[in-house]
Order: C-alpha cells, then structure tokens, then sequence
C-alpha cells in the first residue's frame, strides 16, 4: 500500500513535467494547428540554457531558492527566445503554405537544435548545476518525500494556475482562445494574430524552459538529445488529451505520468517507452480528438 | 514491344554502370554507387506515397528494415543456388524482402490511411520506431548487437544486380504513374472529396501507393543488408526516414527524375563533407541537412524539378498527358 | 425512381439544416433545387453523394439504400455531381481531369500496368478518345493538355460538368453550374445541359440561383427553406406560390 503511494506520488510528479511540456505543444497547436516538432528540443535549450548560465552567475556557489528562482527565469528566457526566433524565421513565412511544408520545416527545425546543439554543447552529457539542495522531508515508512519532489510539483502546479490565469482572464488570454478558435474570424475582429501567435509561442515555450530546470534537478544529467524521448511523452500525453484543448494538455500529462510509472512499478522497465508509442498509434488510429478534444469538420 | 524496351533499357544502364564501377573504380567509390542505387530506390518509392499521392510517411525506414532483416535472415538459412550460380539468390531475397515489406506497409496503411496530414505522419513515423523498437529487442535478429556475416560482396555482378532494381523502380513507378491508376493517386493528393464524388476509392488508392513504395523500400533494404554484411537497428532510426524525406524533397515531391538526383546528391554530400570534417572535427552532415531542409520548405518547396520529368525540363510547369 | 429521399434529416449538434425532406426523381427529369442562401440545398447534394450521413430518413437511387454505401460507391452506381466551390484536380490537366473519372471503369489491373501489354494500350486509347470526345461537346477540346487551375472560372465550371459526365452518371447532380456566367454563357448552358440530358439520358438535379436557367429548363422545383422543402411544381406553380415569394424576398409589413 505504502508502495502504491510512492508510486503516485512519482507518478503525479512525472506527469506534471509531461503536462508543463504538453501545453507548449498544445498551445502552438491551437493557434496554428501546427505539431512543433521543435519544442522538444527548446526544451533541451532551456536546459543548458540554466547550465551555462548558472555558470556564468556562479549560481552553484550560494544554492538555495534565490540561485533556483534566477535558473528559472534565465531558462525561461533563453526558451522564449528560441521559441519566438523559430516561429518568426521558420514558421510565419509558411503562414500560408499547405500545413505540410510547415511540418516538414519544424522537422528541420528539430533536427537542426539537436545536431547542432551536438556541435556546439558537445554530445558528452553534462552534469546540471546544482542550485538546490535535496533533503528528505517527510517520511511515512516505505513512502519518502523529497524536497525536490514538493518543488517540482508546487512549480509546476503554480506555473499551470498562472497561466489558466492568463488565458481565462486577461485580453492577451482571450484573443489565444479566439485565434485557435477561428484564425480567420480573430483576424476580421481587429485581433493583430502575428503578435497573438508571438505570445503563444513565448509563453509555451517558458513552459517548457520551466519543465527542464524541474528535471534538471532530479535527473542531473543533460545532453542535446535528452529532448527527444520526453517532447514524445508529452506530445502523446497532449494527443491524449485532446490536442489543443489546455486542461487536456494536463489531465494528459498526469495520466501519462500515472501510466508510465505504473508499468515500471508493476509490468518491466523495458516497455516504459514502448508505451508512449503505442498509446500514440491506439488513440491515432481510434479516437484522433483524444479525451477532451473535438474533431473539427471540413465544409464541402 | 515497347515494354521489353523499357527492360533493356535498364539492364544496359546498369551493366554500363556496373562495368565501369568495376574498371574505373576503387572499392570506397564503388560502396558509394551502391549507396546511390538504395538511396534512389527509397527515394523514388517514398515518392510515391509522399510526392505523387500526397499522403505524409515519415516511416519509410521501418519498411527498408523490414526487407533488411528478411532478406539477412533468409540468406543465413537458405541458399537455392549453390556455387557458381550463387549470384542468383540475390534477386530472390530481394524480391521476398519486398514482399515482406509490403505485407508490412499492408497492415501500417490500413488503419493509418484514413488520418488526415499531421496526424498520417505522426503515426507512420511512430509504427516505423515501433519496428526499430521490436528488432531491438528480437533475439532471432541479434536485438541491440545486430546481425554479422550476412552473404554478399561488392563486385560487378552485385553491382548490376542493384542497378538493375534501382532501374526497374524506376521503369515500374514510371509505367504506374502514366496509368489510371497513376491519375487516380494524383487524384488523392489534389483534391480527396472530389476523388471520392467521382467514384475513386481513395483508402484502397492510398494503401495500393503505401504498399507498392513499401515494397520496393524492402527491396532496397535487402540489398543494403548484402551490400554492408551486418544489420543493426541502429541503422534504421526516424533519422533515416528524413533522410529519404530530405531526397525527396529536395529533388521535387512529384519528380521521379529529381528524387534520383535527390538521391545522388544527399549521398555525395557526407563524402563532399569529409574533408571539411576530417578538419575540424565535426561532423556538420545533419546540421547542414536540416538547415537545407528549413531553407527548402521556405524558399522552394518545390525542390529541384518541382513535378517536372527529365524530358519537360524546359518547361515552368510539369505535364504528363 | 432514380432517387428517393424519404423524411430525410440531418442535424449538426443542435442546428437541423434539413428536416424531413421528401423528393423524387424519375427518369430522364430536368429538375431544380432553389432556395434562398443557407437553405441546406448543398447539404442536400452532401447528403444524396454520401459525404453526409443522414440523421433521419432513407435515401435510395433505383431502389436501392445508399445509407450503408461509401461515397465513391455512390458515384459508381451513376450518382455524379459538380461542386459549389469548383473541385478540379488544380495541377492536373483537363485531360487528365477527365480521365480520373473514368478509372472506376478501368479494364486492366496493375499487372497489365507493369507489363505494359496490349489491353493498357486499348484501354488508354479508349479513354483518351472518349475523353476528348466529350470535351468536343462543350467546344473545350483544345485546352485538353492545359493545367486546369490556370484556366478561367466559367470554364472551370464547365469542366467539371464534363468530368462528371466521363463517370458515366445516370443522375447529374450540378451544384450552381451557372454561377459567374454571363447571359449568353447561361443561354449556352442551358442548351448544352438539354442536350446532355437528352444524349446521355441522365436525370438532372440542379441547383441554382439563376431563375432564368431554372425557369428556362427545368421540368420541375423543388423549393428548399430552412431545410423544409416548402413548394414543388413546374416554374409556373412556384413563380407565382406566395410561399416562395416570401422566403426569397420577406413577408410585407402589414404598416
């Protein structure tokens, strides 16, 4: 019993990071009915990002919450920043291509992080700073709770309310929600969609800047690929979700956090990533619009 | 008549090719020239799919791993000819990998084929991981070590062997394009509701194009396996499918000419780039891959030749009636 | 009875665009399909092809039931139709526009396509000829090796009218054939939809906004409002039933 709630814990904590990730995708997604392909690896950015500039402002000298708080911020901007230079140079000239080249080009995007990321990080993974000590806070026999573990989730759950915050209640939130909507229509409302898409791409990616200092902490080691296998996870838990729709993109994440940790525990470790890609192909091939999602229909 | 042409035509090339690798050729270039036959039987199959039914396949690499292992599989096993005659068995795993494959393509596209766009892509890229995921855990085909020893060499018969198919993909999906049934794909691509309202079974239309290109990337994965002698799953990652992506692409979506050039050109270039690698010691084929990818999509979608054939060069437009 | 549509109803979530509908079309009949904008006339055409299923009610072509059939297997038993928004094959020729409609009729298989044996060469011939023969009709012969997206609207419509016609149909369905078209096009139109309908011996269904065409040519109207068919009967019956008055123009104030 004590065992199970371990698990869920970890499980809850694993599928918070999915979910953090999983609103990037979504939220690109909504507005331009684009899968990034290239968020994995913005979110591999962010991380050494944190790296280099933790680095750079001797963070790991004084850790604590202030050297925690300034490596969030500084991945959060570095993530920003390649997200809004990606969608600028890579994605708006396609604006009005077949969806096709754009899926294609964020392919290309994708690749290009990671290889060249390989070149200029070099491909040996890295250790990330350590800007926060780990202790054990509480313990109820076999269940241990980590600081880390009430860190990841108390980020994430927060980042997740501020941006529900954001959505549901400012103008910018609103006009997100009209874009995805209809991009035709937010356009004919006097909506500037360019600065709108902007946005979107800036707030999902500081999410996924968030995501990689959280699991840089509990999984210290960092290299250019690490993006690939967690940006699957967490598309597949946003596909799950009902792609485009938020509070998807995080009911996704939990339960993909649940599963994944469940069949570790209880089935073998060897098929904790086969499951991403056959959860993937079962919710594709019979319920495409996922959990919350609805199917759009194409007039004739 | 005309169709023994067609196949005369190609077994002149190929022994044209084949002796002149021989003759002209060192080893290291000759390996490249094989290259270049798989690389364009993947290219000019992908095509298919991609480029002249518009369906998006991001899996093209679990179907030549597919032929890959049946074909190194059948040959650690079974030999019909023996001796001087070996030389014939190639042409008969090559065709059985095919088959295999496109039993394979079979049972990805009928389910797949009915997703629109993105998410075609999303789920043939992920049953092409599920392929590499499954050979890398299969003990029969080595799991993660791979097979070793795999019949076959580099020398002239080999050589036309190759050729030859590389050839005939192209003489095969150049007949299949010119037919109805080549216009019921284009079809598809253009336009799937009007396809249908004129009486077109686009789902049996887009499973005929995935299984015919499935079938020809097996092909060229058996001759792969007898051309490098070991298989490892290692060799068949998503990066492989952009690889025949990026041929594809770059030649033209619609161009079997330019996805041979295509072909040609993505293998030349790790080689063009050695010298520079050699100097600096990094390895930019991928980068400049995927930066030539990005700039294509952006600046010339349409590749090289666009939809264009060799004979309509002159031509802004691509015709084929 | 070529085709019989019984309380036929469809609904998208809460909205009823077409509610018990009943229509008939016999051999050989020229009929139209008005209504105001938004009436569901295309719905209907979605429906009869198969692109829509209905939420209610049976339609059957030569008393059969399409509601289990796919879309292209109603357009193979001779169920054909043109779009509102043209629908050419953009890249394609006119040539091979045409030829795509006549692949369901496609003799040889893949083998005789690899081979190149002499029935693809009969059968190519065949449909090439019959192809170009059919665009002769409509004097549009000369731009068979055209792309069909670079030619104008008006002919594009046209076009479609002949791709449609290569499927061999035994119902036309042409959705607002005359949309953009001048009076002496229109005038052209009409006779040339007569003409097919007597050659080819179709049975007819148009849509149209023109009420020259429709008054002009056809047999008899169905008047569509709101998804209820509100009238039916020759031009003569529906230009003068006040039903129909009102729905296109509005009800007089009683000021």
């Amino acid at each position: 019993m004590e065992e199970l709630v371990q698990h869920i814990i970890n499980g809850l904590n694993l599928g918070a990071i999915y979910a953090l990730i999983a609103l990037g995708y979504t939220m690109v997604y909504g507005v331009l009915q684009l899968i990034n392909f290239a968020h994995s690896d913005v979110y591999m950015v962010g991380a050494f990002a944190a790296y280099y500039g933790a680095m750079r402002f001797h963070l790991t000298d004084k850790p604590g919450w202030l050297s925690f708080a300034l490596t969030l911020v500084i991945s959060m901007v570095g993530c920003s920043v390649l997200g809004l230079c990606i969608e600028r140079f890579a994605y708006r000239p396609l604006r009005n291509a077949p969806k096709l080249n754009t899926l294609i080009t964020a392919i290309g995007v994708s690749l290009f992080l990671q290889f060249s990321g390989q070149v200029v990080f070099g491909a040996d993974p890295k250790l990330f700073p350590e800007v926060l000590h780990d202790e054990t806070l509480f313990s109820f026999g076999a269940i241990q709770i980590q600081l880390f573990d009430i860190t990841i989730i108390s980020v994430a759950v927060v980042a997740m309310l501020c941006l529900n915050w954001f959505i549901q209640k400012t103008k910018t939130g609103m006009a997100i929600r009209a874009v995805s909507f209809s991009f035709r229509s937010a356009t004919l409302m006097g909506i500037n969609v360019n600065s709108i898409i902007m946005v979107t791409f800036a707030v999902g990616s500081s999410l996924a800047g968030v995501g990689s200092v959280l699991v840089g902490l509990k999984y210290p080691k960092i290299d250019p690929l690490m993006g690939t296998l967690i940006g699957l996870k967490a598309f597949v838990a946003a596909v799950l979700g009902g792609i485009g729709n938020l509070p998807g993109a995080v009911a996704g994440g939990l339960l993909m956090g649940l599963c994944e940790e469940m069949v570790v525990a209880y089935l073998s470790s060897t098929y904790r990533d086969a499951l991403a890609f056959g959860l993937l192909i079962f919710i594709l091939l019979f319920r495409p619009s996922g959990l919350l999602g609805q199917t759009r229909v194409e007039k004739v | 008549m005309r169709s023994l042409l067609g196949w005369i035509l190609v077994a002149v090339v190929a022994l044209v090719v084949s002796v002149a690798a021989t003759v002209g050729l060192n080893p290291y270039l000759q390996q490249i020239l094989f290259y270049i036959a798989i690389n364009s039987m993947l290219a000019c199959s992908l095509n298919l799919v991609n480029g002249f039914c518009g369906q998006f396949s991001l899996g093209h690499a679990g179907f030549m791993a597919v032929g890959a292992y049946v074909s190194a599989l059948i040959s650690l096993n079974f030999h019909p000819f023996s001796g001087a005659l070996e030389i014939l068995n190639f042409p008969i795993y090559a065709l059985l990998a095919g088959l295999c494959a496109a039993a394979a393509g079979f049972l990805v596209g009928m389910p797949s084929l009915r997703l629109r766009g993105d998410y075609l892509a999303i789920v043939t890229l992920g049953f092409g991981e599920i392929i590499r995921v499954v050979l890398l855990n299969l003990e029969v085909v080595g799991g993660a070590r791979g097979l070793y020893g795999i019949p076959g060499t580099i020398d002239m018969a080999s050589c036309f062997h190759a050729f030859f198919w590389a050839g005939a993909t192209v003489l095969l999906l150049w007949r299949l394009i010119h037919s109805s049934y080549g216009r019921s794909f284009l079809s598809v691509r253009e336009d799937e509701i009007a396809a249908e309202c004129m009486g077109i079974d686009t789902t049996r239309t887009k499973v005929m194009a995935f299984v015919i290109s499935s079938f020809f990337a097996g092909a060229a994965g058996s001759i792969f396996a007898h051309t490098t002698n070991s298989l490892n799953p290692a060799s068949f990652q998503f990066v492989k499918s952009v690889d025949v992506v990026i041929m594809v692409v770059l030649g033209g979506m619609g161009s079997l000419t330019g996805s041979i050039i295509g072909a040609i050109l993505v293998t030349i270039l790790p080689e063009a780039l050695r010298p520079l690698h050699e100097l600096t010691g990094v390895d930019l084929r991928m980068v400049i891959y995927s930066l030539t990818l990005i700039l294509l999509m952006i600046l010339r979608p349409g590749g090289l030749l666009g939809s264009r054939e060799w004979n309509q060069l002159w031509r802004r437009r691509a015709a084929r009636s | 009875m070529r085709l019989a549509l019984k309380d036929v109803s469809i609904q998208f979530g809460g909205l009823k665009v077409i509610e018990k509908m009943n229509m008939n079309i016999g051999d050989g009949e020229l009929v139209g399909l008005i209504g105001p904008n938004g009436a569901g006339k295309t719905t209907a055409f979605n429906l009869i092809t198969g692109i829509y299923r209905p939420t209610a009610g049976e339609i059957s072509f030569e008393g059969q039931s399409v509601a289990t059939l796919k879309a292209f297997e109603i357009s193979r038993l001779g169920v054909i139709r043109t779009f509102q928004n043209i629908r050419l094959f953009q890249t394609l020729s006119v040539l091979e526009n045409i030829l795509v409609s006549m692949h369901p009729r496609c003799a040889y298989g893949l083998t005789a396509v690899f081979s190149q044996g002499a029935k693809f060469k009969v059968v190519e011939d065949e449909f090439r000829a019959d192809a170009l023969k059919l665009l002769k009709i409509f004097k549009l012969d000369h731009l068979a090796a055209h792309e069909a997206g670079s030619l104008p609207y008006g002919v594009q419509r046209k076009i479609e009218i002949v791709r449609a016609l290569a499927g061999q149909p035994k119902l036309l369905l042409l959705d607002e054939p005359a949309a953009g078209m001048n009076h002496s096009e229109t005038a052209e139109l009409m006779s040339l939809i007569q003409k097919i309908r007597q050659d080819f011996k179709l049975s007819v269904l148009l849509i149209e906004h023109d009420m020259k065409l429709v008054m002009g040519i056809c047999e008899r109207i169905v008047v569509l409002d709101h998804g209820m068919v509100i009238a039916e009967g020759g031009p003569k019956e529906i230009q003068n039933n006040p039903r129909v008055v009102e729905a296109y123009l509005g009800v007089e104030d009683a000021t």
